[in-house]
């Protein structure tokens, strides 16, 4: 697991990022959005996605012409110390995502499939498999979650097309919501929520060139806002703004609401099937970066010792809070506030040193790390 | 007197505590010791003494004949009556005395390995050498047959092959029979180079070959040649007897076809490779000759297109069979874990089949067939998990019910692997999922059965595999029928007995059906044991660890390779893919061969390989 590799494509880094940006679907947070949101809940995620990608592509624009991944190029551009900066905060992102989904996902795991579970076999169980995968390895996960990926996205539209006879179109009105500027400053709000998106640059050693991490994220990122918004626009069909902002989890309660026949109906525990599968994908991916950027940050010759410390230590994080609702409201101002400083405030930042360096005369960066 | 209780419990515990001398004659036991070695060990002196004996005593062998036939000249040259012979008989001492220098001697006396050495002048020295070699007098297969030849001066030789593996008819018609009967005239002439008499002008054998070391002469006579030394020459003749008893070209019966050829592999390689060359008619076709296995040396065939193979990818194979040290390589299985990446992880990761034309396409496309000696089987590699589901009859029949059986055999994969794992977390964890009739229905039937669903299951399945496995062991028709009798009556003692409940009986058959449309028996043997797991996930956690089961599986998989192919592919890694992944394309819309193996020529066939479509409309 040598993070000097170079050897994934453009499919490998899509579902990478599809990945880490789609786990969400599976989450509490749209209830928190379909309450600020109302009707206009679907335009969260375009607006905050916009934003994201503008931002990530200014990112690509200063990568095309500094080499490197985003450590090096944060330290051509702003130095040594601001660059491992950079990486502890990514660091910090992507590995308290992996703790809180982590946390998560054991908790949902009790409330949906298995109630009677021990919390922390819960929590051990989905960071074991997270280990075992890591220890496998990042290109062969990249693959697994590129084969899986039209499972997902499948799943995900069976669910909305089967609840078409619960749909009501009206509870989409008033289509402005609370008005298009509180959607437009809540949509903004939370661009942290794809901080993910910045794993293609962080693993840029990885990947073949920039050509293949801006269609991987074009490709990748704009299916997974795709899928967040049929989600959002069939939950809000069935739901409405108004039950919709009680619901715990989503996508459970939308499961839970198909209904065809006498031999179609609660089909919800299929979905574990997949709920699992996005779960341990994405705890195992985050908790991959974090590592790698230790790995990139000290020069260290493998990851592999890390894998089980790194776990061990994100599911002592994992059960530090002591109920659900306190990770979701952690969660909640987390993306509302820290992950956005991965996801806009850092590449803003790097850019602007850019053109700042740019035109001070400054025209060529060495190439390399 | 009869023992009471304490007194026989008291013998006992004596028996047991107290040292015996054994009744028994001292047992044998193969424990290391000193004296395990066939010889004396060379380095020992004693060893080296014999070493020195030997060659004083060839010197002084050589000394006494010289001395005879200087002896003998002298006579002639006085008497007047020089012979032709006499200059004969002093060109092959003057050569034996070459061989007697201290160089050579110090070489042969430091040779451990017979051989390493090279065929001596003298027909005896040649003797006692096999002798070493194949451990004479004790080992009775091999046959030293002495003659004479017919020459001026008369000439000793020796034809040595090995019983059972050499035709004798053809070693009395193309080796006895020419050279006993060899015209006198001839060889008198020919004097020096008689060895290339025998082969240009008497020897009729269509293969024919020469060999100065031992080492090659016992791969010819291992392999049911014959070897004829002459004595006075320094190289002997490897003629071409093979003929040892063997199966015919047969039937495929593992891999059955409705519409694919009927011919299967034998046990004879170069059988098996005159059939690939029959289905694949280019002189492109490259056949190199490797040898497995240190004592055992069994021939192993590599073959591959050279204009398409890349040779990268042969290097490879080369280089992995010829770095196998292992004394015997019996089979095509044991050759392909001596050589395969995963040998660890019960999937095959290359393909093995008996049929010469589903080796043949692959060959096509630029990959490499293994074929060894004494294996119906070949091996191609590299291979893709893809291509398992694959037969030959996808090929011949067109490409809708093509891709339909390729699908079935996918629903079937996945069926063997989770069905009976599905319906244990289902009914253990999440009951919901089943419609309530069924659900209902499935609780009555359950009702009397006292074991829970997972000790049910497991039982069945257990049943199935000796079934399976006790079908496979019992000879011939008899197999197949105890196979499905049992299957059929322990099904429904089982039910009748209430040990298992109906629908797990149906479980376990739809799984057991499943699992025979697997078109690799290798696969479904890994599936099978993955179900097993997957069962026992599904019993700890239910739906949440057979999905965690499932991705981790994939993900294992994701990361195996062929060869440095990824397993994969054309998948994960996405590459550019045929028309003929999953769905197969119409034969004539595949103009490319598989991107992943990067062949040198990527064009299998023009991008309008049905010319006469243009033809007519050009109006021709």
């Amino acid at each position: 697991m040598s993070y000097q590799s170079g050897k994934m494509g453009i499919s490998e880094g899509m579902a990478l990022v599809f990945m880490v940006t789609f786990v969400p679907v599976f989450q509490s947070i749209w209830s928190i959005t379909i309450d600020r949101a109302e009707g206009a809940a679907w335009m969260i995620p375009v607006i905050n996605g916009i934003l994201t990608i503008c931002v990530f592509l200014l990112l690509l624009y200063v990568m095309e012409r500094v080499p490197g991944d985003l450590i090096d190029v944060s330290g051509k551009l702003l130095g040594r110390p601001v660059a491992m900066l950079i990486g502890l905060v990514y660091f910090a992102h992507f590995y308290i995502e992996a703790a809180l989904l982590l946390r998560e996902f054991a908790e949902n795991t009790l409330l949906t499939a298995l109630p009677y579970l021990e919390f922390s076999v819960a929590i051990l169980f989905y960071s074991s498999v997270a280990a075992v995968i890591l220890y496998i390895g990042i290109e062969p996960l990249a693959r697994g979650a590129y084969i899986v990926m039209p499972v997902l996205v499948s799943g995900v539209l069976m669910v909305v097309i089967f609840l078409y006879p619960k749909f009501i179109f009206l509870q989409l009105a008033p289509w402005q919501g609370p008005g298009l500027t509180v959607v437009l400053i809540n949509g903004v709000q939370v661009s942290g929520f794809n901080f993910g998106l910045l794993l293609l640059p962080i693993l840029g050693r990885s990947l073949h060139d920039i050509a293949t991490i801006r269609y991987a994220a074009l490709y990748g990122f704009g299916l997974s806002i795709l899928m967040r918004v049929v989600m959002l626009l069939g939950f809000t069909l069935v739901f409405g703004a108004g039950a919709g902002r009680e619901k715990m989890l989503p996508f459970f309660e939308m499961t839970r609401a198909v209904y065809t026949s006498r031999y179609l109906q609660r089909i919800e525990s299929l979905f574990i099937l997949m709920w699992v599968i996005v779960g341990v994908l994405a705890i195992a991916l985050t908790l991959y970066v974090s590592i790698y950027i230790i790995g990139r940050m000290f020069d260290l010759p493998t990851l592999r010792p890390l894998v089980i410390p790194a776990t061990l230590v994100a599911a002592q994080i994992a059960m530090l809070p002591p109920d659900i609702t306190s990770v979701l409201l952690l969660h909640a101002n987390l993306i509302t506030a820290w992950y956005n400083i991965g996801a806009i405030i850092i590449p803003l930042f790097i850019a602007a040193a850019f053109f700042v360096r740019r035109k001070g005369g400054k025209k060529t960066w060495p190439s390399g790390c | 007197m009869r023992q009471n209780g304490f007194s026989q419990l008291y013998t006992k515990l004596k028996d047991i505590l107290l040292y015996k001398t054994p009744t028994e004659p001292h047992r044998f036991v193969l424990g290391e010791g000193q004296d395990d070695t066939w010889e004396k060990s060379s380095s020992s002196p004693a060893a080296l003494v014999e070493k020195q004996e030997q060659a004083l005593t060839e010197l002084r062998s050589f000394a006494q004949r010289l001395a005879a036939f200087m002896e003998e000249t002298k006579n002639t040259i006085e008497a007047g009556n020089w012979k032709p012979e006499v200059q004969i008989k002093y060109e092959k001492f003057a050569k034996e005395f070459a061989q007697l220098s201290p160089i050579g001697l110090a070489y042969d006396n430091s040779q451990e390995d017979p051989l390493k050495l090279t065929v001596k002048l003298r027909l005896s020295e040649n003797e006692e050498m096999l002798t070493r070699i194949y451990n004479l007098p004790d080992n009775k297969d091999v046959v030293i047959r002495k003659f004479v030849l017919p020459s001026q001066p008369e000439t000793t030789a020796m034809a040595v092959f090995l019983e059972g593996l050499s035709d004798k008819k053809l070693i009395n018609l193309i080796v006895l029979a020419p050279l006993m009967l060899l015209p006198r005239e001839g060889m008198a002439e020919q004097g020096k180079g008689v060895i290339e008499t025998f082969i240009n002008t008497y020897i009729p054998g269509n293969q024919v070959k020469l060999a100065a070391t031992f080492e090659e002469i016992a791969i010819g006579i291992n392999g049911g040649d014959t070897a004829v030394f002459v004595d006075g020459t320094e190289q002997a003749l490897i003629i071409e007897t093979k003929g040892w008893e063997h199966r015919s070209v047969g039937r495929p019966e593992i891999e059955p076809s409705v519409r694919g050829s009927q011919v299967a592999f034998s046990e004879t390689m170069r059988v098996n490779t005159g059939l690939i060359r029959s289905l694949m008619r280019t002189s492109d076709l490259t056949t190199e000759m490797l040898t497995v296995g240190k004592q055992s040396k069994t021939p192993c065939a590599i073959m591959y297109i050279k204009s398409i193979a890349n040779p990268k990818l042969v290097a490879e194979v080369k280089r992995r069979v010829n770095g196998i040290s292992a004394d015997y390589v019996a089979d095509t299985g044991i050759l392909e874990q001596f050589i395969d990446d995963h040998p660890n992880i019960p999937m095959p990761v290359i393909l093995s089949t008996e049929r010469p034309d589903r080796v043949v396409p692959h060959i096509s496309e630029g990959r490499v067939a293994i074929l060894l000696e004494g294996s119906p089987f070949a091996l191609v590699v590299p291979f893709s998990f893809i291509s398992l589901f694959h037969s030959i009859d996808d090929y011949a029949f067109k490409p809708i019910p093509g891709s339909f059986m390729r699908l079935l055999r996918l629903v079937g994969f996945m069926l063997a692997a989770i069905l009976p794992s599905l319906y244990l977390a289902i009914s253990y964890f999440h009951q919901e999922a089943i419609p309530t009739d069924l659900v209902l229905a499935i609780a009555a039937a359950r009702e009397r059965v006292p074991f829970p669903a997972i000790a049910e299951i497991l039982m069945m399945e257990l049943s199935f595999e000796l079934i399976r496995e006790a079908g496979t062991r019992i000879p011939g028709m008899l197999g197949s029928t105890i196979g499905i009798v049992g299957a059929i009556i322990i099904g429904q003692a089982a039910v009748a007995a209430n040990i298992v409940s109906p629908i797990m009986v149906v479980i376990v058959a739809v799984t057991g059906l499943a699992s025979f449309t697997i078109t690799d028996y290798r696969l479904s043997f890994g599936v099978r044991l993955a179900r097993f797991g997957y069962l026992l996930l599904s019993a700890t956690l239910g739906l949440v660890c057979v999905g965690a089961g499932i991705i981790v599986s994939l993900i294992l998989v994701c990361s195996m390779k062929s060869f440095g192919v990824p397993y994969l592919v054309p998948v994960a890694p996405k590459v550019t893919p045929g028309f003929d992944v999953v769905i197969r394309g119409p034969v004539y819309s595949q103009e490319n061969r598989p991107d992943e193996i990067n062949p040198l020529e990527p064009k299998r066939q023009l991008n309008v390989s049905r010319r006469w479509l243009k033809h007519r409309k050009d109006g021709k």
